[in-house]
C-alpha cells in the first residue's frame, strides 16, 4: 500500500495530457503506487482529453485494487465532475 | 376481491414459484460474500417487482406494501448501496416467508394481524438500512441504454415529478472527443449548454470504453457519455439545438399512469395469463382424450367379463389401472431438486441462528419423485441433518451431503458427512421422530457406522407409491381416512337437539336439511349427541353423515399399504396407512358406507 | 403311515435345505392357551413383545389388529382364538411371532414363548384328527420330547382366511 500525491499545477488539457499520462504511468506501474491523489491546486480548467486521463487513471488503478482521489478541486471543476457523475467512480474533494 | 378467481389462482401459482426462486437466489447471494453477481441481484429485484405489480393489480394492499419494501431493499443492493450480508438476507427471507403466508391467505378474510405486519416492515427497514439511506428509500426504475450494457437507475419519485411537469424524457448519446473536443469545446461549456435546454436527471460515462492508461496509448480515444434529459422541447428541436445526429437522441416513453398504477406490467401480466390459460386448455384437452381412451378400454373389458372371457377382461382392467397409475405418477412427479432445495434453506436458517457454519450439498441428479412425498421428506431430513450437525462437535464448517440414486424402482437416499472423520467415535443418532415420519411414506431408514465411511443414514423409498389425498378423522378411538373427493363438509359445534331417530335411521338436521347418518355400530341417539363433529360425505349423488370424535379434520396425502390377507375381506376398509406419529389409520370404503345407509333404511341389522 | 411320512417330507422340502439334508429341525416352542405348540424356527422372522396393536373395526375376533413394525403394517392373529382354545389369563408373557407367509409378514400372538427344541423329522408323528380339542388340520405333526407333546403348527393352515364375506 503506497501512496503518492501528484500536482500538475497547470490546466489539464490536450496539449499536456500525453506527458501527464506518461508520468502517471510511471508512478503507478514503475513505482507501484496504488493510492494516488491528484492535487488540482492551480488547475482552472480540464478539457475532454483531460477528463479522459482521469478516467483512464482510475481504470488503471482499479485493476490493481488501488484508489484515485482528486483533491483541492476548484468550485467549477468540482461541480463539473459531480454533474458528470465522476464522483460515482472516484472521490473528489473541494478546496 | 376485484379480479376473478382464475386470474387470482394464476397469480398465486406464479408468485409461489417466483418466491421459491427468489428465496434460493437470496441464499446464493449471501454465499457470494463481497463479490456479488450483480445480474443475479437484478434478477431477484425484477422478480420482486413483478410480484409487487401483481399485488397492486389485484388490490392486495398488504402484499403490495411488503413486496414494495422488499423491492426497495433489493434495489439498494443492486445499486451497491447495501451489502447482502447475513443480517440483511435474514430479514429479506423473513419478508419472503411472510409473503408466502399472505399468498396462502388470499382467499380467506382473516386479516393478518396488523401489528405483526408492521413490526416486520419496520424491522425490514430499520434493522437493515443506515440512517442516511432510510429517508431516501423509494422505488428505483431501470431505464436501459441502447447499447444494452448500461441502464440508468432513477428513483421513480424523480420521474414522476418530471412527467407531472409535462416534460419529455430523452437519452442523449455523446462521445466527448468527437462531440466536444473536436468541436473545440470544453466539457464545462458543453454541459452548461445542455442544461440550458432541459434538466439533467442523470448521466453516466461508459468508463470501460475509455480504457486504462496503457490501452489509451494504443487505441483511438473515445469517451462515450450518456445523458438522461428532461425537456419540454420536442426531439426535433433538441436535435437542432444540440447539433445531434439521429442516433444520438432517443425518447423514453414512460406513462405517468404507468408509474403510479403500473399498467404496462399489467399488460405483460395479461399476456402471461392468456398464455397460461392456453396451456391449461391444451392440457385439459389431452386429459379428456386420455380418459376417453381409458373408458373405451374399460367398456371393452366389461364386455369381455360379461362374455365369460375372464382372463382377458381382467387383463384389460389391470392395464387400464396401471396406465391410470402411471398417468397420476407422471402428473405428480417433479424433479427432486425442485423441492428438496428447501432443506438447504432450513439448514441455512439453523446455521444462522446457532452461529454455526454448515454447508449442505444436494446431489439428486435428474431423479423425479411424487411432489407430495418430497414435501413430506423436507422436515424429517432437516431434522436428521441437524442432529448430525449437533453430533459433530467441531468448530469448523460441517459439510453434509445428501445423495440420491435409483436402483430397481427404489429411490435410495444417503446422508453422510463429507469428511467422515468429523465424528471421532462410533455414534448413533436418536432418529425416532424423523423415522416415524419417513416410515409413514412406506420408506425404510437405516443407520450405519463404519470406520472409514463414518456415519451414514440410508433411506429407501419405493418409486411407485399409492397416495390417497384425504382427511384424517377419529371415530371411537379408531383413526380413519376419508378420501378427499368424498368429503363435502365438516360441521362442528353440533347442537345436540338436532339429532333424532326416525324409523331405524339416525338423522341430523342441518339448515333445514335432514342428513342421514351411517352408524358403524348400532348405537342409539344418546351416543351421537356426544360426538364432536359431523362429516358430510358425498358418494356419487348421494349424501350421508359420519359422526366423529375429532374437533377438526386434518388434510393428509397418505401413503397406503395394501391390507394384509386377513383383512382383505373386511368390507369397511380398503387400505391402511401410517400417520406421522406412527399411528395406523384405515382408509374407509365409501361405497360400503353408502350401502350400509341403504341397509339401515330397511332394517336395524348391524354389521 | 408311509403316506403321512411322504407328506411330511414334501413339507420339509418347502422349508430350508438344512432340514432337508439331515432331517433335523429346531422347533421354537410356545404356549397357545395351555397347549404347547411348535414351529420350524427358520420360518420365524422375529419375536417381539410390542403390544401396541391397533384393533381393526369390523374384523373377525381372531384378528387382534395391526402393528407398526418399523414402518411395515403387520396383521396380528390371535392363535388361541383361531384354534378355538381357552385363553390364558396371564398377559405379560404374550409375544408376537412374526412369520413370512406368501410374501407377507404376519404376526402370531401367543401366550408364552418357551425353549427351542432340537428335533428330527423322522420322529415327528402325524397329527391325530383332534389335538386337545383342536382340529388336526392345523397341525403338521406331533413331536414327543421327554414328557411333553409338542404340536407342530401348520402355519399356512392357521393363517387361512375363514371369514365369511
Amino acid at each position: 500500500m503506497s501512496k503518492k500525491v501528484i500536482s500538475p499545477g497547470q490546466d489539464i488539457v490536450a496539449s499536456m495530457v500525453p506527458e501527464f499520462k506518461k508520468r502517471l504511468q510511471e508512478i503507478i506501474i514503475e513505482e507501484g503506487i496504488t493510492e494516488l491523489d491528484i492535487d488540482l491546486t492551480g488547475v482552472e480548467m480540464v478539457d475532454s482529453v483531460g477528463l479522459g486521463a482521469f478516467i483512464a487513471t482510475h481504470n488503471t488503478l482499479s485493476q490493481k485494487n488501488g484508489k484515485l482521489t482528486v483533491i483541492n478541486a476548484s468550485n467549477d471543476i468540482y461541480s463539473l465532475f459531480k454533474t458528470m457523475r465522476l464522483d460515482q467512480h472516484f472521490e473528489i474533494k473541494q478546496v | 376481491m376485484l379480479i376473478d378467481h382464475e386470474t387470482t389462482d394464476i397469480y398465486i401459482q406464479e408468485t409461489n414459484q417466483s418466491l421459491a426462486e427468489i428465496e434460493q437466489n437470496l441464499i446464493l447471494l449471501e454465499d457470494m460474500g463481497a463479490q456479488i453477481d450483480m445480474s443475479l441481484a437484478k434478477r431477484v429485484y425484477h422478480a420482486m417487482h413483478v410480484i409487487r405489480n401483481g399485488a397492486s393489480l389485484l388490490a392486495l394492499s398488504k402484499m403490495k406494501e411488503l413486496s414494495q419494501k422488499i423491492e426497495n431493499v433489493l434495489g439498494l443492493i443492486c445499486t451497491n448501496r447495501l451489502t447482502p450480508n447475513p443480517e440483511v438476507i435474514n430479514i429479506l427471507l423473513q419478508g419472503i416467508d411472510h409473503l408466502y403466508q399472505l399468498i396462502d391467505r388470499i382467499y380467506s378474510n382473516d386479516e393478518m394481524d396488523i401489528d405483526e405486519q408492521s413490526v416486520l416492515l419496520t424491522g425490514l427497514t430499520s434493522a437493515v438500512l443506515p440512517d442516511n439511506i432510510k429517508q431516501s428509500v423509494t422505488e428505483v426504475r431501470d431505464i436501459p441504454l441502447p447499447d444494452g450494457k448500461h441502464a440508468f437507475q432513477i428513483p421513480e419519485l424523480n420521474l414522476i415529478q418530471v412527467l407531472e411537469q409535462g416534460k419529455n424524457i430523452y437519452i442523449l448519446i455523446f462521445d466527448l472527443i468527437k462531440d466536444v473536443q473536436n468541436k473545440n469545446n470544453t466539457p464545462f461549456n458543453f454541459v452548461r449548454y445542455i442544461q440550458q435546454h432541459g434538466q439533467i436527471i442523470d448521466s453516466m460515462f461508459d468508463i470501460q470504453s475509455v480504457g486504462t492508461l496503457e490501452e489509451q496509448e494504443y487505441g483511438s480515444e473515445e469517451m462515450p457519455y450518456f445523458v438522461l434529459l428532461a425537456s419540454s422541447i420536442s426531439d426535433k428541436q433538441l436535435k437542432k439545438a444540440l447539433d445531434l445526429a439521429s442516433h444520438q437522441i432517443q425518447q423514453v416513453t414512460i406513462d405517468l399512469d404507468d408509474l403510479i398504477h403500473p399498467t404496462t406490467k399489467q399488460f405483460q401480466q395479461g399476456m402471461t395469463l392468456s398464455i397460461a390459460n392456453q396451456s391449461r386448455k391444451t392440457d385439459n384437452k389431452k386429459r379428456v382424450d386420455l380418459l376417453n381412451a381409458f373408458s373405451c378400454e374399460l367398456k371393452f373389458a366389461m364386455d369381455c367379463l360379461s362374455n365369460q372371457s375372464l382372463s382377458v377382461g381382467k387383463k384389460r382392467v389391470q392395464s387400464v389401472l396401471n396406465s391410470l397409475q402411471d398417468l397420476l405418477n407422471q402428473e405428480n412427479s417433479v424433479l427432486a431438486s425442485k423441492i428438496l432445495w428447501k432443506i438447504g434453506r432450513n439448514i441455512r436458517d439453523y446455521a444462522y441462528q446457532s452461529n454455526l457454519q454448515i454447508k449442505f450439498y444436494l446431489k439428486c441428479g435428474l431423479i423425479k419423485m411424487d411432489h407430495r412425498i418430497l414435501y413430506r421428506l423436507i422436515e424429517p431430513l432437516t431434522n436428521i441433518i441437524i442432529q448430525m450437525v449437533r453430533s459433530a462437535q467441531t468448530n469448523t464448517t460441517v459439510q453434509i451431503c445428501l445423495k440420491m440414486t435409483t436402483i430397481d424402482h427404489m429411490i435410495h437416499m444417503s446422508l453422510s458427512f463429507v469428511d467422515p472423520q468429523v465424528l471421532k467415535q462410533e455414534t448413533y443418532l436418536n432418529l425416532d421422530i424423523a423415522e416415524k415420519k419417513i416410515q409413514a411414506l412406506s420408506a425404510e431408514v437405516k443407520q450405519s457406522f463404519e470406520l472409514k465411511a463414518g456415519l451414514n443414514i440410508a433411506i429407501r423409498i419405493p418409486q411407485k407409491i399409492i397416495i390417497i389425498p384425504g382427511y384424517h378423522i377419529v371415530i371411537d378411538e379408531n383413526h380413519y381416512i376419508v378420501p378427499k373427493f368424498n368429503l363435502k363438509e365438516c360441521l362442528t359445534n353440533l347442537d345436540p337437539l338436532k339429532w333424532r331417530k326416525e324409523d331405524s335411521s339416525i338423522i341430523f338436521n342441518h339448515n333445514e336439511k335432514n342428513i342421514r347418518i351411517v352408524e358403524l355400530s348400532n348405537k342409539d341417539v344418546s351416543y351421537f349427541k356426544n360426538k364432536q363433529s359431523l362429516i358430510v360425505c358425498e358418494v356419487g349423488n348421494k349424501c350421508f353423515g359420519l359422526a366423529t370424535d375429532s374437533t377438526d379434520i386434518f388434510e393428509m396425502d397418505v401413503v397406503c399399504q395394501p391390507l394384509g390377507k386377513q383383512l382383505d375381506s373386511n368390507p369397511l376398509i380398503v387400505a391402511n396407512c401410517l400417520l406421522d406419529d406412527g399411528q395406523i389409520a384405515f382408509v374407509l370404503d365409501m361405497g360400503f358406507l353408502l350401502k350400509m345407509l341403504d341397509n339401515n333404511k330397511h332394517s336395524t341389522k348391524t354389521i | 403311515m408311509a403316506i403321512a411320512f411322504l407328506i411330511i417330507f414334501m413339507e420339509v422340502n418347502v422349508s430350508t435345505q438344512k432340514a432337508e439334508k439331515d432331517g433335523k429341525v429346531d422347533l421354537a416352542t410356545f404356549y397357545v392357551g395351555e397347549a404347547l405348540c411348535g414351529m420350524d424356527i427358520l420360518k420365524i422372522q422375529e419375536i417381539n413383545k410390542n403390544m401396541e396393536i391397533t384393533s381393526v373395526p369390523n374384523s373377525p375376533d381372531y384378528v387382534v389388529g395391526v402393528l407398526n413394525m418399523r414402518g411395515r403394517i403387520v396383521t396380528i392373529i390371535d392363535v388361541c382364538k383361531k384354534l378355538g382354545l381357552q385363553k390364558s389369563d396371564i398377559t405379560d408373557t404374550r409375544r408376537n411371532i412374526i412369520v413370512n407367509s406368501q410374501s407377507e409378514y404376519i404376526g402370531l400372538l401367543v401366550d408364552k414363548v418357551a425353549e427351542v427344541v432340537p428335533a428330527e423329522w423322522r420322529k415327528v408323528t402325524p397329527p391325530p384328527s383332534n389335538v386337545r380339542g383342536v382340529q388336526g388340520k392345523y397341525f403338521e405333526g406331533v413331536y414327543k420330547k421327554d414328557n411333553a407333546l409338542i404340536a407342530i403348527l401348520d402355519i399356512e393352515e392357521v393363517l387361512k382366511d375363514e371369514s365369511v364375506s
